[in-house]
């Protein structure tokens, strides 16, 4: 299998097996070689606000736990009884200091000590060693300016280290405003029968189907409302004209990571009009550019992958999640973030736009659901499946900018790069390399990139 | 306290109607029955443990599935006869099952508070197949001899859903 593995993505023609898409035995790797191993994103730390908060949370196929102790610390467990198996929260979220299981009554407190076990005495003896058997932690959990991952593996990197130049795009959305973010109560949750890969690859670098799958919620009249893009909506003339000088670029990152921002030309003004979102935006203009620098200031969107499945899309305020349930299905879990210190009626004008544009009742989620479900559908054809898929929109033509502003960066509006990067990081850690192997070649790879671009710059 | 039992009937046939016009793709005559102010709301659902039932609905600044007003049922409509929303087209097939209704006067002279069950079963292409079942609260205006639905809140029971999308009206 792992010299199989390599093979299912051809990076020199940008071409992947269908395979990837419906094989359970990849799927079973999957878990172990990238859902075992990466960070995942668990919850935003909002969600958890004080000692005893708890929300159920995944981590691949498996539930996970993620709660705040007595002591107000964040952790993350997996949800299931040590003894049987039973999984020991069975409700979406709450407040408690044990978990207790329904089935012989061993319970856990909120850092999975297994601190009652009925019987412990009269019918174990008490010889049940008890550290031994608690909820099983996630052992490396770490926060993000509010955004909480974890991994089940103890030689991942740091968690920055991972984000490495992901977090430009994090710090956007994240670091706007003194007060942070936090997340609009509810979680969109819906099964859709997709691989959980097509969502992650279109979001970080599909602006090719946009005017295809998309064009029945602009004609109908659809625009997103969001803070980014309105305060971003500087117009010089017409909107065509503004969308003609936007520079839009890719940033195809390492471990899988990528994204696609679209920044505003240097003379654009900020967007006028009394509506509570343009007010906001105007009012808070200049905390944004003390915070995020003045070329951030000009973002008009970003769309990006944390590898393996953590999708934001400034646009519209959003994380899709997707969580796999099999080779061809996927739970997707859909978050709305703000800023805290946002007033009630900003929130409000977001949060209704958010949901109008992506989730089950989106206008514009709803016909990709069609698009990846019957691609899902077709891959494991008899005949189909030996036939690979094409990514190779703008291969041989990347224009490469580096110039220590931004990540190095392809400047492009549309190609296929992020998609290839995505499946460059699935092959590497489908390959079973430890993270240290991997560690060493990407820091080979990045010096030889910096010695191509000195030696460009020599010509 | 029972309403009269033709206006209780009278009710129950305008639901059939309005379901027969979901199920026959007549949307622009379903928006007719529409009140200029309408309100057209489903939250989201929890599961929550005994006694913490009501948290398991998002609240009004939360996050809902439709939080629409009649502008926006219409977009919808739009967007359905665009004949390129793919979550439609080709177009499914719907039936509207209501029932359990139970009708007591509103606080405005002329309205009514409606509850009632659904089924919407939607059967999609070769094999695809929803099915949605939950509850109504619809507030319906008399005016002009005609019903309108001045507010509907929907009611689903399921939590995470089994569906890809709601590209239908409840």
């Amino acid at each position: 299998m792992p010299g199989d593995v390599e093979e299912l993505v051809d990076d020199e023609r940008a071409l992947v097996s269908r395979r990837i898409f419906f094989d359970p035995e990849i799927y079973e790797l999957e878990l172990q070689r990238i859902f075992s191993r990466c960070w995942l994103f668990l919850g935003h730390e909002s969600q958890i606000p004080g000692a005893g908060d708890f929300v159920q949370t995944r981590m691949g196929n498996e539930s996970v736990i993620l709660c705040r102790n007595a002591r107000g610390e964040i952790r993350a467990m997996v949800n299931s009884c040590r003894h049987r198996g039973n999984r020991v929260c069975w409700v979406d979220h709450g407040r408690t200091t044990r978990f207790v299981c329904t089935y012989h009554g061993w319970a856990y407190d909120l850092d999975g000590k297994l601190v009652g076990v009925p019987g412990y005495d009269e019918r174990y003896y008490g010889e049940l060693d008890r550290d031994a058997w608690g909820l099983i932690p996630v052992p490396k959990v770490a926060s993000y300016k509010g955004l909480v991952f974890g991994t089940v593996d103890p030689e991942a990197p740091p968690l920055e280290d991972y984000l490495g130049d992901a977090r430009w795009a994090l710090d956007y959305i994240l670091d706007q405003r003194a007060g942070g973010t936090e997340v609009v109560g509810g979680v969109f949750k819906w099964v859709l029968k997709s691989n959980w890969k097509l969502g992650a690859d279109n979001i970080m670098g599909d602006n090719y189907h946009a005017a295809i799958s998309h064009q029945s919620g602009v004609m109908a009249g659809h625009s997103t409302v969001s803070r980014w893009q309105q305060r971003a909506r500087r117009t010089n003339g017409s909107s065509e004209e503004s969308a003609r000088r936007r520079l839009g670029f890719t940033a195809p990152l390492e471990w899988g990571h990528g994204f696609m921002c679209d920044l505003q030309p240097e003379d654009a003004q900020l967007a006028t009009g009394d509506d509570p979102l343009r007010m906001y935006y105007r009012e808070t203009y200049d905390e944004l550019r003390a915070r995020v620098g003045d070329l951030r200031s000009r973002v008009w969107k970003i769309n990006l992958t944390v590898f393996p499945n953590a999708s934001f899309t400034t646009g519209s305020n959003m994380l899709h999640v997707w969580h796999p349930l099999g080779p061809t299905e996927t739970e997707i879990w859909l978050y709305v973030i703000v800023d805290r210190d946002a007033p009630p009626e900003v929130k409000r004008l977001i949060r209704k736009g958010a949901q109008r544009h992506f989730g089950p009742s989106g206008f514009f989620d709803q016909d990709d659901m069609d698009n990846w479900e019957q691609s899902t559908l077709a891959a494991p054809g008899m005949i189909g499946r030996h036939y690979p898929l094409h990514y190779a929109m703008g291969l041989g033509h990347e224009r490469w900018v580096v110039d220590g502003q931004l990540p190095r960066r392809i400047e492009s509006i549309m190609d296929e790069s992020n998609q290839r990067a995505f499946y460059r990081g699935w092959r590497e850690f489908m390959s079973g390399k430890s993270w240290t192997e991997l560690s060493q070649e990407r820091a080979a790879r990045q010096a030889a990139a910096r010695r191509d671009v000195e030696a460009s710059r020599a010509r | 306290m029972p309403v009269d039992a033709q206006l209780k009937s009278d009710i129950e046939d305008f639901l059939y109607e309005e379901a027969a016009l979901l199920d026959q793709r007549r949307f622009r005559e379903w928006l007719d029955l529409w009140a200029a102010d309408a309100h057209y709301f489903m939250p989201l659902r929890m599961t929550m443990a005994s006694g913490q039932e009501s948290e398991g609905w998002t609240q009004e600044h939360e996050n809902s599935y439709f939080d629409d007003e009649k502008a926006i049922l219409e977009m919808r409509v739009r967007q359905i006869e665009t004949g390129v929303h793919w979550a439609e087209e080709p177009p499914s097939r719907t039936r509207h099952m209501v029932s359990n209704v139970r009708v007591q006067p509103a606080e405005q002279p002329g309205e009514y508070r409606v509850e009632c069950n659904f089924i919407v079963y939607r059967n999609r292409m070769a094999m695809d197949e929803d099915w949605w079942v939950g509850r109504r609260e619809d507030r319906l205006r008399r005016a002009n001899g005609c019903w309108m639905i001045a507010e509907r809140r929907i009611f689903l029971d399921q939590t995470t859903l089994r569906s890809k999308n709601l590209s239908n009206f409840f």
